[in-house]
């Protein structure tokens, strides 16, 4: 975390963006949803930081978590492609993205060994109706 | 036109020109309508053939379009002058008054109300529903900024009230009724069984001593820190000196056994069959003072208006305790006899964590107000254990620090200068025990980083909130209250001790969060308020009341139904044989507040209201 | 606050939405509920041709697809009749009622994604998470079905975030001292223990991407229920249990000397109480292995 999450909004409230939307902090944030329950002015700061994230995509901010935005994207190819999440790819489409071939190699074999990894995606029928979804709201 | 030269302007004009009734087009009548029916009567006119029509706010201050709104303007002095036209001559109604004070609550703010009106030669009626006056500050230990002895300064207070020829003191009673108005109030107080007889009693306490069921029940007093017999009285300087039998646990009441106090008591004071008693007193004003509760929610039971502090363990584990448990463990009189031990094992903590804004400004809870008090008890607090336990470390965390009053911001920066208090600006986010220390993690804004500190002991300054019958009580006496249940000032600014139940003051922290300089001063003013009302022998009141035409009433009492101030009674009409022919509405005119809800609501069109009777006021709409 | 739903309320047909985890890293947990399901007398009818929630990768990137792949199966089970649906996995299951209540409280937000998904949201179905399941299919039956009594269990429950937070839209237990699952795990005759990072994160998704945030979080949780007595802990989230459960291994490197600690979903606890194998409920898929020994029997009788 390169600035408190507190200083996210701070830097937002002042007019300071693009500080804010550089910051690795929003990405950094695992949702948790213990700030907004405990926020004593029922700030919403999980929403905020979806919001924050949301927009330094669309501005293409430059983010130093970079592995954490190809995990996302891995992840959305996977649905958009089958319509579900399917591991097998996901990894493999996120070792080809960070070039990290080494990291998971401990438990992947493992999983495939106990046979909870299939090879095979699972496709559902409607895969039309969930690319136009991405389509619609992503442009791509 | 409400300057003098304005005024003398409607004084000439009546004159030379020979008015019987006038029309202002001004501001709301709420302003200035008694100014200009002054300057009526002066010139020889009734006050109430005076009409005003709201151009300000009803027309010059809400409307854009300057055509539209003169035209309007224009419509509205019509509709003035159709109805000034009808208008009849009235004139006020005297009502007596009586003479005598009803305080309600017994905390400092009812005891300074009720000295202060008693000096000034009024009867005074003060009812408390413990079986001790003195309320939260009886409970403290020091008082800031001046750190001198609450029970200290309270007691003389408390003997002094007791002493008091003009008070009568009714303490374990409670107000159940409130009928009347303004100078003619009746108050029903239940005076609940105490089991002992107060005029036999001598106080010498050995029922307590001898009562076999020592820890039978948490001392409330004592914030639950310490147990209490069946027999008790809250705390040593108790007024009454005079103890109450708790049936709840009484042996007695349980299986008919024991009756140790009765064997013990030489005087045969106890009076198992005592039942509670209901008194009626004739009252002229009353003065609201029943104080304030602490936030607790989930220590003792839930409230479906606020949420709890599980995130702080409040209510899971015994060392994390509230500001008044605190004080009573730094009182010399408390259950720790002033040493700070902490309530799980009784260890003298080394390291104690104090949270300021628990409940109060979290939107999250419900409550959104500041309590005032708590950033300064809570310096106090730390002080305190600073000068008590001189190894010990205290940590404060704070959101503001809101010190605001005579020596309040020093004591704080006393605090942190020469207590060496460590204040950090931040909120705390969890507190979890781990090893019998407790794991306060939050965040010092300023550093802008995440601190945690294992605490001994942790002590919430939580919030200040309305008594729990704050809303019933409200009701009973026909006041109102905020959503909060803490009861309205007739205005903010201008009225800030009068309800707007003429005859009806607040004192203390019954209207808000006060700390106790305010409540003295609130009551002293509630005091003054209510003596100007008792110190003449009667009251004028407006005459804009209703009244019922009896040949035309068809005795249905709809308009009973609906009158929100109680004023219509079920009156018999006789023959000339005395015999009951039919029933018709009475309405009493002292009670009556003229709102007009009864003639809007008469089926047969036989109630009238002074000043604003049905002829008047379609003239009104047929002028628009 | 209560958690037993009256007798007339105990629906046993429940509309189920697995999840992707269930088809493939969770298998597991899918296997067990069905299980212990059919056990109870319930039983599930799966949304046709669901797909993915969108899960954390959508919320945190684009807040109309996300809306709108959550919002898509909520619509196929209306077309499907249902009433309600399970979502046993915690992050579903947040996704899921996250969706929905936006699109009750924001009529822009509901416009979208009615647009995106040519459909129009008239059906209120109810989501209904792993917890609330079994309160409504209610805890007595798990203990009268009982095959064997788990009393040398000292369970910590770990509801992690997704379960109970956000308070005003999960509407269910307490958000900081939750107590539900405690209940249902009583109901197997297991002891639970009381410890402090029952709600805390686990690191979540970023388990591939960060896995040393998560290895730390993660090792924290499972030492603090250790600490407390228990001797497993229970999840109700595949996320979760991936962190707890798979990343034990990472954790043996970051923290040389880490014992390893079982991590069974709730589901497979409940199994076993049922009399099911380890193998029945695929416990043995996991990373850390696990056998529940029976107490051994003592037959001889003091006189």
């Amino acid at each position: 975390m390169d600035i408190a999450p507190n200083k996210v909004v701070r830097l937002i409230q002042l007019g300071f963006y693009e500080d804010a939307l550089k910051s690795d902090t929003p990405w950094l944030c695992a949702g948790c949803l213990t700030c907004s329950t405990r926020c004593p002015k029922e700030f919403d700061l999980a929403k905020f930081m979806d919001a924050v994230r949301e927009i330094a995509l669309e501005k293409g901010v430059e983010i130093s978590q970079k592995n954490i935005i190809k995990f996302h994207n891995a992840f959305l190819d996977q649905i958009k492609s089958h319509g579900r999440s399917y591991e097998v790819g996901l990894v493999a489409e996120y070792k080809m993205k960070t070039m990290d071939l080494f990291q998971d190699v401990d438990s992947a074999p493992g999983m495939f060994f106990k046979g909870k990894l299939g090879l095979l995606p699972h496709n559902i029928k409607d895969r039309k109706g969930v690319k136009s979804i991405f389509k619609k709201t992503s442009g791509k | 036109m409400c300057s003098d030269p304005g005024q003398n302007m409607i004084r000439d004009a009546i004159r030379d020109k020979g008015l019987d009734a006038i029309v202002v087009g001004s501001c709301s009548p709420h302003m200035h309508e008694r100014t200009f029916r002054n300057a009526a009567v002066s010139a020889g006119i009734n006050p109430f053939l005076v009409e005003i029509a709201n151009l300000r706010e009803h027309c010059s201050w809400v409307h854009d379009d300057l055509e539209a709104a003169t035209q309007k303007a224009i419509e509205l002095v019509r509709m003035a002058i159709e109805k000034v036209k009808r208008d009849k001559p009235l004139t006020k109604i005297s009502v007596p008054v009586t003479k005598r004070v009803l305080v309600i609550g017994g905390g400092i703010a009812g005891i300074q109300a009720a000295l202060d009106t008693a000096n000034a030669g009024y009867e005074v009626v003060l009812v408390e529903k413990e079986p001790s006056i003195g309320g939260h500050m009886s409970q403290l230990s020091e008082t800031f900024p001046t750190l001198d002895c609450s029970q200290c300064i309270l007691t003389p207070r408390m003997v002094e009230v007791h002493q008091h020829p003009k008070i009568k003191l009714m303490t374990y009673s409670e107000v159940v009724k409130i009928e009347g108005f303004i100078g003619n109030f009746k108050a029903t107080i239940k005076k609940k069984a105490r089991h002992i007889n107060e005029d036999l009693c001598s106080g010498c306490g050995l029922c307590i001593t001898k009562c076999p069921t020592k820890k039978k029940a948490y001392n409330s007093f004592e914030e639950d820190l310490a147990f209490r017999p069946a027999v008790y009285i809250p705390f040593p300087q108790a007024v009454p000196n005079i103890p109450v039998i708790d049936e709840t646990i009484c042996m007695y009441y349980k299986n008919g056994k024991c009756g140790m106090c009765v064997k013990v008591c030489d005087r045969g004071a106890i009076d198992f069959d005592q039942k509670d008693t209901m008194l009626v007193a004739d009252i002229g004003a009353i003065i609201v003072a029943t104080g304030f509760k602490l936030y607790n929610i989930d220590k003792k039971s839930p409230d479906s208006r606020y949420k709890g502090y599980g995130e702080y363990g409040y209510g899971k584990y015994r060392d994390v305790i509230d500001g008044l448990q605190f004080e009573r463990i730094a009182s010399a009189s408390g259950p720790t006899s002033g040493e700070i031990k902490r309530p799980s094992d009784g260890k003298v903590p080394k390291k104690i964590v104090f949270i300021q804004c628990v409940g109060s400004r979290d939107d999250s809870k419900g409550i959104s107000y500041c309590s005032k008090i708590c950033c300064m008890y809570t310096a106090k607090h730390a002080m305190l254990y600073k000068h008590k336990v001189h190894d010990g470390e205290a940590y404060i965390f704070y959101m503001d620090i809101r010190a605001g009053g005579k020596m309040y911001e020093e004591f704080v920066r006393r605090a942190i200068e020469e207590d060496d208090v460590k204040y950090i600006r931040g909120r705390v986010s969890r507190i979890y025990e781990e090893n019998g220390k407790y794991i306060v993690k939050g965040e010092d804004t300023i550093a802008g980083m995440p601190v945690e500190i294992d605490a001994d002991l942790v002590v919430l300054a939580t919030a200040m909130i309305p008594q729990d019958n704050s809303a019933a009580l409200a009701r009973t006496i026909g006041i109102p209250y905020d959503k909060y249940g803490f009861f309205n000032e007739a205005h903010p600014k201008l009225r800030p001790v009068e309800s707007t139940t003429a005859g009806v003051f607040l004192a203390g922290a019954c209207q808000s969060p006060r700390d106790i300089p305010e409540s003295v001063a609130m009551a002293s003013a509630a005091a003054c308020k209510a003596t100007i009302l008792l110190s003449s022998d009667t009251l004028e009141r407006e005459p804009v009341v209703a009244k019922v035409n009896e040949d035309l009433c068809a005795g249905c009492f709809y308009c009973k139904k609906v009158c929100p101030f109680g004023a219509i009674e079920v009156k018999d009409v006789k023959d000339l044989n005395g015999i009951v022919y039919k029933e018709v509405a009475y309405i009493n005119q002292g009670v009556c507040q003229g709102c007009g809800t009864c003639t809007a609501t008469c089926l047969s069109k036989s109630i009238e209201l002074a000043g604003f009777n049905n002829e008047e006021i379609f003239a009104e709409i047929a002028a628009l | 606050m209560i958690y037993m739903t009256s007798m007339e309320e105990v629906i046993m047909k429940y509309g189920y939405f697995p999840g992707c985890s269930q088809t493939g890293s969770a298998k597991e947990y899918d296997i067990s509920l069905r299980k212990v399901i059919e056990k109870l007398g319930a039983s599930f009818d799966e949304i046709n041709d669901w797909s993915c929630c969108g899960a954390t990768s959508a919320h945190v990137t684009n807040h109309k697809l996300s809306s709108a792949l959550a919002m898509r199966n909520v619509m196929l089970a209306g077309q499907q009749g249902l009433e309600n649906m399970v979502a046993p996995c915690a992050a579903c299951y947040n996704r899921l009622i996250t969706s929905q209540y936006e699109i009750a409280n924001h009529p822009e937000i509901r416009n979208e994604t009615e647009e995106l998904l040519s459909a129009k949201f008239e059906k209120d179905i109810k989501v209904i998470n792993i917890l609330e399941l079994f309160l409504k299919i209610g805890i007595n039956k798990i203990t009268e079905n009982r095959k064997r009594e788990l009393s040398e269990l000292k369970v910590a429950c770990y509801y992690g975030c997704l379960l109970v937070r956000p308070a005003a839209i999960t509407k269910f237990d307490d958000a900081e001292q939750p107590v539900s699952m405690e209940k249902i795990v009583e109901s197997t005759g297991a002891k639970t223990v009381d410890w402090n990072y029952k709600v805390e994160c686990c690191g979540a998704a970023h388990s591939v991407a960060r896995r040393d945030i998560v290895v730390d979080l993660s090792k924290k949780i499972i030492e603090d229920a250790r600490s407390h007595g228990a001797n497993i802990m229970a999840v109700a989230c595949p996320m979760c249990h991936t962190n707890l459960d798979m990343r034990q291994r990472a954790m043996k490197r970051a923290y040389p000397g880490h014992e390893e600690f079982p991590v069974l979903y709730l589901t497979e606890l409940i199994g076993l109480a049922l009399g099911m194998n380890e193998h029945e409920l695929g416990i043995d898929l996991h990373y850390i292995n696990y056998k529940y020994t029976d107490p051994v029997l003592d037959n001889s009788v003091i006189r």
